[in-house]
């Protein structure tokens, strides 16, 4: 037993719990649980000089719920399975359109920087739902620590963006904006979409598992045909 | 009353637990078959199909399983956070290429919204015709409701 690797998991726990209380009280973003828990964490670590590999001793049960949690989310597409039927050609079109520009950009954008591969890769995987991300991302070789921090980025960019762009291309559709949102950002984009309207809620909840299980079923592939062919 | 001990919240909770508790039971199945047809997929997304399919059959009912995922994917961000600490290996990176990738991330995040918003409005049109084609109007959206 490793009492400091059992202390990290209990102030992973508690620290969380807290900070979600505060983030509701003071809804600022540095607020939110997944920066500033991390960030309380590692000073703590730098502090007291405990290792990432001492940390993860314990922590590594979080990680290993995402499995089962990712099956999660087979219940929005099984409540929202109407809308799917009904719009099937709109979301289909948004979903591989929106992928492929997310893999496309980010692998232009990653050469125009000269990022190593294994930036590159996890640049190219961010673009979807952090339990998906972290999927594809391993298949393809990317970093599972990098992708984790591009989707919350990405997240928090996509939310900070989205009523200017949104406004500006004047589509005048829920349907469009709410998927908009949800390829975006994932989450955060999901939510701030429940918070404009409720259809786009649904919209983006529903492109977004859609796109996480699309990236990880079809990604390495499109992937591979890019690095290859481009 | 003293028939029932146990609170709501209580109740609320045990449905919690027994219901991730299945769904970890779910993933369990979910690896075995991924290990012995030897998938490149994740027990993950294996599961997530194979509940979609339970649910759509009706072998399974939503309540079995509602409860506990609704907790789980509210609680999503307490699973990565481990990970997120793990950004110290990549300190170097940062400091040498931080606003490049920042950049980069703000610029491709744009690039998806643009694609997206566009081909789904896109989509709709094309979707709007056929539909007048065939005289059916039903939006599942309006039928559920504000």
């Amino acid at each position: 037993m490793n009492l400091v690797a059992i202390l990290c998991f209990i102030i992973t726990l508690i620290g969380y719990v807290l900070s979600k209380k505060l983030h509701q009280k003071y809804p600022y973003m540095l607020l939110a649980p997944g920066i500033f828990v991390p960030f309380v964490i590692i000073v703590l670590m730098v502090i007291f000089n405990v290792s990432y590999d001492t940390y993860m001793i314990e922590n590594k049960w979080l990680i290993w719920m995402l499995g089962p949690a990712t099956i999660a989310f087979a219940i929005p597409i099984y409540e929202y399975r109407k809308v799917i039927q009904e719009h099937v050609l709109a979301i289909s079109l948004g979903i591989v359109i929106g992928m492929i520009a997310g893999v496309m950009s980010s692998f232009y954008l990653a050469k125009l920087f000269s990022f190593d591969q294994e930036t590159t890769y996890s640049l190219m995987a961010r673009s979807i739902s952090t339990p998906f991300a972290m999927e594809l991302t391993s298949n393809i070789g990317g970093s599972v620590e990098l992708v984790i921090l591009f989707t919350m980025i990405t997240g928090i960019a996509g939310v900070a963006m989205a009523d200017m762009i949104l406004l500006a291309l004047k589509l005048n559709s829920r349907f469009a904006q709410g998927a908009a949102l949800g390829n975006s950002a994932h989450g955060f984009g999901t939510s701030k979409a429940f918070m404009r309207h409720r259809e786009e809620g649904v919209v983006a909840c529903l492109t977004m598992v859609l796109s996480g299980v699309f990236m990880v079923l079809l990604g390495p592939a499109i992937i591979r045909f890019i690095v290859t062919y481009l | 009353m003293s028939t029932s001990l146990l609170s709501p919240k209580l109740l609320h909770i045990a449905q919690i637990i027994l219901q991730l508790s299945f769904l970890v039971i779910i993933w369990w199945v979910a690896s075995v078959i991924q290990h012995t047809l030897n998938l490149p997929v994740s027990a993950g997304v294996i599961g997530l199909l194979l509940v979609l399919l339970a649910l759509l059959s009706g072998l399974f009912k939503l309540q079995w399983i509602k409860t506990g995922s609704d907790f789980i994917l509210g609680e999503l961000v307490l699973l990565f956070i481990p990970c997120v600490v793990g950004i110290i290996k990549y300190k170097e990176l940062f400091l040498t290429q931080g606003w490049q990738l920042i950049l980069a991330v703000f610029i491709g995040t744009i690039c998806v919204m643009l694609a997206t918003a566009y081909s789904v409005y896109l989509g709709f049109k094309l979707e709007a015709r056929l539909k007048q084609k065939h005289k059916h109007h039903s939006d599942p959206l309006l039928k559920q409701g504000e």
